[in-house]
Parts: structure tokens; sequence; C-alpha cells
């Protein structure tokens, strides 16, 4: 009997789990890439001066620094360092007003969001 | 890193063992076929996770627990269900009959006579005639029946009485009193002294390891020198 609720609480776990997982993954992935998009385009708008985002960039930053912690308990940390990379990239070449490099960062950031929710929810390529 | 690689050591460790407890004790050579399988899985999971510190431990926790689930279902349904047994664990089957060797079995088995021999062999038996069925069970054990004429003579055999049989009881052990073992034998610590005393110990830190069976029969092996065994006057509950 002890064995069955043992299992019982394990497989109840598990579901919980999973199912907190794909739900967490979901929102985070499109605050991720709604930022991104936001991003792209305040980056076109300011193609002159592009120190003008400063702010943006930062905050967007600070927002991915906040779940990345969340996130490395459930995913591999070499795949959420890339994100972290390319936010830092993107904040060096805004304050140094590099438009060209960071346009170039934030393209392959949109990459990273879309690729993101592929690799990390659940799905038929996954599964296989 | 050296912490984080000796905390994830212990928190596998540790989670493996609890879960090898709720699965149950089974010897490797007694293991079902998809028993076998998860335990290989298992070793596999425990140590990727455990030495790379860029993946989170969940991805070895994880399929360690959903592996575990899927073992207790399968155990269960193998338990319950004759069909299902049958297909998870396969059935024993008959690899010498009266006729001899069953070579479509051997085949069917993928068994060679060599592996045939090694087994009967580990059954105490030498040669083909003597054996009347060995069967391949299950986990890959195989089981003799001898012929009669070939088979061990027991007491009732020869129709004489042997000594009852007694199941021993461990009442003190490394410098411990098991106190659990006394209530069960229904002796105190007084007892055991006066009779180790009288069995020539002083005292019983002298001693490593005492037990009694259910006829008073009492066993008491000294940290130096040779065991003594001594009858007692204790009959025994037989609770044991």
């Amino acid at each position: 009997m002890r064995r069955l609720i043992a299992i019982i609480i394990i497989s109840i776990s598990l579901i919980i789990l999973a199912t907190f997982e794909v739900v967490a993954v979901k929102k985070i992935n499109t605050n991720l890439l709604k930022d991104v998009i936001y991003l792209e385009e305040i980056t076109k708008q300011n193609e002159d001066n592009i120190v003008n985002i400063s702010n943006e960039i930062t905050q967007i930053k600070d927002n991915w620094d906040n779940i990345e912690p969340t996130l490395c308990l459930m995913f591999n940390h070499k795949d959420l360092s890339t994100v972290t990379d390319t936010l830092a990239l993107i904040q060096a070449y805004v304050f140094n007003n590099d438009y060209d490099n960071a346009v170039a960062q934030v393209h392959l950031l949109k990459e990273y969001a879309e690729k993101n929710e592929h690799v990390m929810g659940f799905n038929l390529q996954n599964l296989l | 890193m050296t912490y984080t690689l000796i905390f994830r050591s212990i928190i596998i460790y540790l989670l493996v063992l609890i879960l090898l407890r709720i699965m149950g004790k089974r010897q490797l050579g007694e293991m079902q076929p998809f028993e076998l399988v998860i335990m290989l899985i298992f070793a596999d999971l425990a140590t990727i996770p455990m030495a790379e510190t860029a993946l989170p431990l969940i991805h070895g926790i994880i399929p360690i627990l959903t592996l575990s689930v899927m073992h207790y279902v399968l155990s269960y349904l193998s338990r319950k269900s004759l069909y299902m047994r049958k297909l998870i664990n396969g059935k024993p089957k008959i690899i010498i009959s009266p006729k001899g060797v069953e070579h479509s079995a051997l085949k069917e088995l993928n068994l060679n006579f060599s592996d045939v021999m090694e087994g009967i062999r580990g059954c105490g038996y030498f040669n083909l005639e003597e054996i009347l069925y060995a069967i391949m069970q299950t986990n890959g054990t195989i089981t003799v029946l001898p012929r009669s004429e070939y088979a061990p003579l027991t007491a009732m055999d020869l129709k004489i009485d042997k000594e009852k049989a007694s199941l021993p009881i461990i009442v003190f052990a490394e410098g411990k009193i098991l106190k659990e073992n006394l209530q069960l034998a229904k002796i105190d610590t007084d007892f055991l002294n006066k009779k180790i005393e009288s069995a020539g110990f002083k005292r019983l830190k002298d001693i490593m390891l005492i037990t009694i069976n259910t006829e008073g029969k009492m066993y008491i092996q000294p940290k130096d020198g040779e065991f003594v065994t001594i009858e007692t006057e204790y009959k025994g509950d037989k609770n044991w």
C-alpha cells in the first residue's frame, strides 16, 4: 500500500511539474518574442542614434536576467546563455551607437526566441 | 563547482536508493527482462546530470521517476493479469524433456548446447541422461528436475528422524543488544549475561555475536577465539 501511495505521489508530481513547465515556457517565450519584436521596431526607428534605446534594451535584459534562473532549473544552461550573451552584445552595441552590429544581433536574438519555443516545448519533433 | 558535484551526486544517489527500495529487492540474476532494462537505463540516466553541471538535475530526476512509475505499472500488470505476465515476462520454456534436448526450444531461445550444459552443471548435474526436465525460466536461469534414480536422497527416502530445523535469531551483535529481537525471543539482558558467564566469558564486551534458536541453542562468537555453542533451558516461544 505504501508503495502504491509513493507511486501515486510521484505520478501526480510528474504531471504537475510537466504541466507547469509547458505553461511557464509558453508564457516566457511569448514575452521574450514580444520584447524582441518591440526591440526590432525601435532599433529601426532609431537608426540615426541608437543610443536612444538604451533604457529599453536595459529593461529587456533585466527582464531576461530575472527569469533565467528559473529556466535554469528546467533547461540546459548552455542554451539559455546564448540568449543572455546576445542580449549583452546588443546592449554593448547600443551603448556604443553601433547600429549595424546591434541590428544583426537583434535578428539573431529573434531567431533564438523563435527557436526556443520549439526546442523547449512539447512537440512531435522533440518527442521523436 | 566541486560542491555542486558533491550535492548533485548525493541527491541522485539518495533518489535512486529510495526508488530501488520502492521498486523492491531483486538480485541481478532474478530480474525479469523489463527490470533489467530499467536498471541499465537507470545507471546511465543517473550519471549524466550528476557530472554535467550545465544540465539541470531535473533532466536526470524526471526520467528516473518516470521509469519507476513504469516499472510499478508493469509489475502490477504482470501480477494481476496472466496474459500481461506472458507478454511482459515471457513464459518458462522446457529445454530438456524426457525425450531429450528440445532443439526447437533452443532455437527459439537462441541458446546453444554449451549454454544448456553450463546451466545444468550449475544445478549440479553433468550428464544429460540424469535430467528429466530442464526449464529455462523467464529470468534467464535454468532449473532442473532430475530423473528419480539420480535425485539426491532425502531423510524421508531413508525414513530417518532428523533434528528439527530451527531458525536462529541474533540477540547481540557488534557490541549492541538487539532489543527488538530480545523481546521477540522473550529473554532479557540478565539471561544473556548469565549464559555468557556460564560459557566462560566475563563480559558482553568480549563478545561479537550471540544468536539463539527456537530450541534454545545459543551460539556465542567472541571477538578473539573460537565460537561456543551452549544448550540453554530456554525452549523458545517459537515466535519467529
